[in-house]
Formats: C-alpha cells, structure tokens, sequence
C-alpha cells in the first residue's frame, strides 16, 4: 500500500511536471528514471508544501540546460538569457507544478497550499531525510533538457 | 491599449508582454502585489485591463484584488486572475471579489490571446 502510494504522489508530480514544460516551452520530457536518488543538479527550485501533511517540492537543473528552457520559454535566442531569467523561470516551474500537483492531489490525504518558491544552488547538493520519510525522486529527461524533481512528505497516510 | 501585468515572476511577465506585443498592446509592469497598489492611481486612466498574479509574496493577488475594487476609481478597470491554481472555489472566491475572468498557469500563447479577447471584448484585428 505505501509504496503504491509513493509511486502514485511520484506519478502525479512527474505527470505535472512533463505537462507544464511542454506548454510553456515546447520541450518534450519523459521519465527516464524513479529510483530513491538523494543527487541534485547545480541549480535547485523549492517550495515548501504547507498543509496537515507537509512537504517540501523540489526540482533541479543544469545551468546549460535551464538557459535552453528559458531561451525556449520566452522565444529568446540562448545568449540573451540571464542569470536572474533562469533563477526565475526554475522558481516559476516549481510554483507551477506545486500549483498544479495542489489541484489533482486537492482530495486526498496529501492535500496541501501552496508557500514562496525559493532557490538553492552549489555543486555536489543532495538530500537526505530521517528514517521512514522516503524521497519520491524522478529524473525527468529529453533531448533538450534534464529535470530532477524530489518530493518528501512528513507522513505517508 | 494597455495592459498592466502583476507578476512577481520576471518570465512570467516577459512570456506575457511577448504574446500581447505580437497582438499589438503595450504592457506596464509590476513586480508585485504593493508596487502595483502604488502604481495605479498613476495609470489607471490609461490601462485597458489587470493581469493579476494570484500567489505573490507579500500581498497575494487576491488581496490585491480585494484592495483594487474597494476604490470606486478603479470599478470599471477588468481584472484577470492569473492562477496556478485552477479550483472551482479558487475561481469562484476571485470572481465574487471582482475578477472578471482568470486565467490557469501553464497556459499557451493562443489561450492566452483568447482570454484577452473575452476580457476586453475585442473581436477579430480589432485592438
């Protein structure tokens, strides 16, 4: 039963996920990976899920693959994408897809609201939670870019 | 015309000022919920219509909302509810505060471009 429900939360905020960057930025992602990985990209977009289950959202990129999601976004040539535009945009993906996941998982146990998305970058981050908190994790991937998105939730009904 | 997009999100509102810019409208900015309060009672005369960010820090935009059609000032100004959010009560609390339409993030060029028709009533080339 809980891990039928961890690959069911996984599902639904890969299936977000894939949903929202093909609409915004025509780029094609698929699953290409659902083991219980810690590891991040350089650049880290969170939010916190608020609720009487909390959880804590997360998605990763690559710097060199944000500025093609970016460039892809605003319809920008790759050279004219900032710094600010890529710490942005991986904060908006993450308000979206928080947004998003809120209103399909709205009746069930891991119903949520939705906090500020924030950002967190370095090299060589990862995550690592206390005994019976396990990390939903998929790598989202396609010919373009490569999402790492992690979900951990304090209680698992 | 004029549209006055609320956004605390900066590609968000470069993604929303390239879409109407290719329909012909201008866009003014604000980056969020306050800035927009402050901004207004100077431009209120000259928009066309609000885009208005639902989940902003500070002031969300529904407080926001709230604020803008407590002026009678501002009673006849349309107000599109931009959301991540897509609920049925969301929207319902939005329209009862006087949001005149919404629009659900993601959402593509052409929807978009169909919301902004219905908001201003504008048919066909005629902005």
């Amino acid at each position: 039963m809980r891990l039928s429900a961890l690959d069911k939360l996984g599902f639904v905020f890969s299936d977000v996920a894939i949903e929202i960057v093909s609409t915004i930025a025509g780029v094609s992602l698929a699953t290409a990976s659902s083991e219980q990985d810690g590891s991040f990209h350089e650049m880290v977009g969170a939010m916190q899920l608020s609720g009487k289950n909390s959880g804590t959202l997360f998605i990763s990129a690559h710097e060199h693959d944000l500025r093609v999601f970016c460039a892809a976004m605003t319809g920008t040539p790759k050279d004219d994408v900032s710094g600010i535009d890529m710490d942005d945009a991986l904060c908006e993906l993450v308000n979206m897809v928080a947004g998003n996941a809120k209103l399909r998982l709205g009746n069930t146990a891991y119903s949520f609201n939705l906090t500020t998305p924030f950002l967190l970058k370095g090299k060589n981050i990862s995550l690592s939670t206390k005994r019976r908190i396990p990390i939903i994790a998929r790598t989202l991937a396609g010919k373009e870019l490569s999402l790492k998105l992690k979900v951990i939730f304090s209680q698992y009904p | 015309m004029k549209l006055f997009v609320v956004d605390d999100s900066l590609m968000a509102r470069k993604v929303i000022k390239t879409v109407a810019g290719a329909l012909g409208f201008e866009t003014i900015e604000a980056q969020d919920g306050i800035e927009a309060l402050e901004m207004l009672p100077n431009i209120y005369s000259e928009i066309s219509l609000i885009l208005l960010d639902w989940n902003m820090p500070g002031l969300s935009g529904y407080d926001v909302l709230v604020k803008i059609r407590e002026n009678d000032l501002y009673a006849q100004l349309p107000i599109m509810m931009v959301t991540t959010e897509g609920q049925k009560s969301h929207i319902v609390a939005a329209i009862r505060a006087g949001a005149n339409n919404y629009l659900t993030k993601p959402f593509t060029a052409d929807e978009l471009e169909s919301k902004l028709m219905e908001c201003l009533q504008i048919e066909g080339d005629n902005i």
